[in-house]
């Protein structure tokens, strides 16, 4: 990295822990919780949506000035959309594994309200460069909440680490890493067998995710809390892109009101 | 859709401008439409080829898999409720056939490919797409389970404690199990349809 | 007549959006704090997908014949943000009651990846026009399900001394898991009625 201003700097640090978009900001939460059974499958959605983050932030950015007011969100829409049908046909084309694995939550990536929210608060008011950073870090800190997801249910639930790792390496080049294809306890640690030893699967199903995001919450807000920051929690309409045309919250503080 | 979210709003003194505030925001729109469009479709001439010749090259590689004594494949032709293409050996003789079948599973689709030779017995078996359960329905993919469909006949059965021909299901996956299953015996019914079950 | 009964049964129990497919997360932790918004926004967003499927059907029609299918994403997310606005002016001009009810959900709705997930899967897996009807209607039903559902788990949340690290989201994720893991113990239950 260039040395750069020290604002610069922090818009991407920012992104990657203190505001990470998945367990502080709580955005994208279904794409972290459905495909996170594999960390392999983790890192492959985080790199996708690094890809369209970074893409969408630089264009919108640059776009900024001339997209109308009134028409920005479908603007915003239909540049993130193109960005994430390109991203799907390169993934179609070279990792077709990849492809296979995220299903239908490739596409889906146009929703993740990360994106959408970063374009609607960040690149629609700052500098190319800024903007990029920010997708950067945010990009890096969404897909570092979900190797680490990935990586706790596998090894919980399937008693791998970073399986099928190579499928994924395999678009540079053929051996990278030494080969490294991740690990399975129970050829490490044949004992694991002759005790009859499962891996708990639950943690694969969508039930285990739910408990594995919920306990990651949990510790999370205990290190924040120890920080002096508050608990992360939803319905922190900054982040919402769709903040500005909701009006959710005062229609709720309306009826507490009449009440 | 732009048109009635704004002209209500606007009053006849300001025609004028209102035009331009609906032609402009809709010009841009329009501008970035057509702009991202032509990427996409670019993009996809690019990678569109690339696609169609992996895919080629997987069924073809498949089916050297699971019909591993045959040399040529004639062109897929469609039936109902599979694909299939005649495999022919080095003199040119049919060898047996190859199905492309596919049955619902846990999470979705699973698409197999089975080879069965000219005597209906099942010379190979290749799981062409599949997305179900890691750990549990994932396992469908294992040696271990698809090697009890090699040389079976016939229609298979499922079941649970598994005896003579049965296939024994996967603990945890009997949907899995069972979609595996529905495929394969879709291939083996294809095979008698166009052998009318005379076996040479 | 057995597949529809078959769509149906899989939208709300086995293949559950929420539950057991992880679409619509967002609405489904955000706004099930009470049971009357968990209802209203589980209305609006059946009607949505209702209607988003209604007429992406025929645009996907269009776009598979031109060759045109990797426009697919850009298009459907258009249609629906377009489709949402425009119901939402249309109910505040001429449906006062129907727009009192539902349209503060249906800004919301356009990023609910529910919507757009509905009509990807119609297309992935080949439905025709009536089997796309009911399995989006079916999606939203069981959406609508396991949102009072929850909404009903979130109140007796609210009333229990919750350890203080799990406070809020962490106890509510959890619960959640515990109602995925309930709806588990329909699988097989299609297949068992012999209805696939």
């Amino acid at each position: 990295m260039n040395k750069r201003k020290k604002p610069l700097y922090q818009e991407f640090t920012k992104g990657i822990i203190k505001q990470n978009p998945v367990l502080r900001l709580v955005l994208g939460t279904c794409a972290t919780l459905a495909i996170t059974t594999s960390f392999v499958n983790g890192l492959g959605m985080g790199l996708a949506v690094i890809v369209v983050l970074v893409c969408s932030n630089v264009v919108i950015s640059l776009l900024r000035k001339a997209i109308p007011n009134k028409v920005r969100i479908p603007a915003y829409i239909i540049v993130i959309a193109s960005f994430v049908t390109i991203v799907q046909m390169i993934v179609k084309a070279y990792i077709p594994v990849l492809d296979q694995a995220l299903g239908i939550f490739l596409p889906l990536i146009v929703v993740n309200c990360i994106i959408l929210g970063r374009a609607e608060a960040f690149a629609g008011k700052n500098s190319v460069i800024a903007s990029a950073l920010d997708g950067l870090g945010m990009g890096i800190g969404f897909t570092a909440a979900l190797c680490t997801m990935g990586l706790l249910r596998e090894l919980v639930g399937a008693g791998t680490i970073m399986s099928g790792l190579q499928s994924l390496l395999s678009i540079f080049g053929d051996h990278v890493l030494g080969g490294f294809d991740g690990i399975d306890l129970y050829e490490v640690f044949p004992a694991l067998e002759k005790l009859s030893f499962e891996p708990i699967t639950l943690f694969l199903l969508p039930s285990g995710g739910f408990f594995t995001f919920g306990i990651l919450m949990a510790i999370t807000n205990r290190i924040a809390e120890g920080k002096g920051e508050k608990k992360a929690e939803l319905h922190d309409c900054g982040s919402c892109p769709m903040a500005a045309s909701c009006r959710m919250k005062p229609e709720e503080e309306k009826k507490e009101e009449s009440a | 859709m732009k048109k009635t979210t704004k002209t209500p709003s606007v009053g006849k003194e300001k025609k004028e401008s209102a035009a331009k505030a609906i032609l402009l925001p809709a010009l841009a729109l329009l501008l970035i439409a057509g702009v991202s469009s032509f990427l996409l479709a670019y993009v996809n001439s690019v990678t569109a080829p690339v696609v169609a010749a992996r895919e080629k090259e997987a069924t073809a590689s498949s089916m050297a898999a699971v019909m591993p004594q045959a040399s040529a494949f004639s062109d897929e032709k469609t039936a109902d409720g599979y694909t299939y293409s005649e495999a022919t050996n080095d003199a040119g003789e049919s060898v047996g056939y190859v199905f492309t079948t596919a049955a619902t599973g846990y999470g979705g689709e699973i698409s197999v490919m089975t080879g069965i030779d000219q005597d209906g017995l099942i010379t190979g078996i290749q799981i062409l797409s599949i997305n179900e359960t890691p750990g549990l329905g994932m396992k469908a993919q294992d040696e271990s389970f698809l090697s009890q469909f090699l040389g079976k006949s016939g229609q298979l059965t499922l079941s649970k404690t598994a005896s003579g021909d049965e296939i024994q299901a996967l603990t945890g996956a009997t949907i899995t199990s069972t979609a595996m299953t529905e495929a394969v015996n879709a291939a083996l019914a294809g095979w008698q349809e166009i052998t009318g079950g005379e076996q040479k | 007549m057995k597949f529809y009964f078959a769509l149906l049964l899989m939208g709300l129990l086995t293949q559950n959006f929420i539950l057991a497919k992880f679409l619509g997360i967002c609405p489904f932790l955000g706004v099930s704090k009470k049971l009357n918004t968990a209802a209203g926004m589980s209305a609006a967003v059946i009607f949505v997908m209702c209607l988003a499927t209604a007429v992406c059907y025929p645009i996907n029609l269009f776009l598979e014949s031109h060759d045109l299918a990797y426009l697919q994403t850009i298009v459907f997310i258009l249609v629906i943000a377009a489709l949402v606005q425009f119901l939402e002016t249309v109910m505040k001009k001429y449906m006062k009651p129907l727009y009192r009810a539902l349209g503060i959900y249906l800004p919301l709705i356009t990023t609910n990846c529910a919507v757009l997930g509905v009509v990807i899967l119609n297309v992935d897996n080949g439905y025709n026009f009536p089997q796309s009807m009911v399995n989006s209607f079916a999606a939203g039903l069981g959406f609508g399900l396991a949102m009072i559902l929850f909404a009903g788990v979130r109140g007796r949340i609210e009333n229990n001394d919750i350890p203080k690290f799990m406070e809020g989201l962490p106890i509510t994720l959890v619960a959640a898991a515990l109602v995925s893991l309930s709806f588990l113990g329909f699988t097989g239950i299609i297949e068992g009625m012999g209805l696939m």
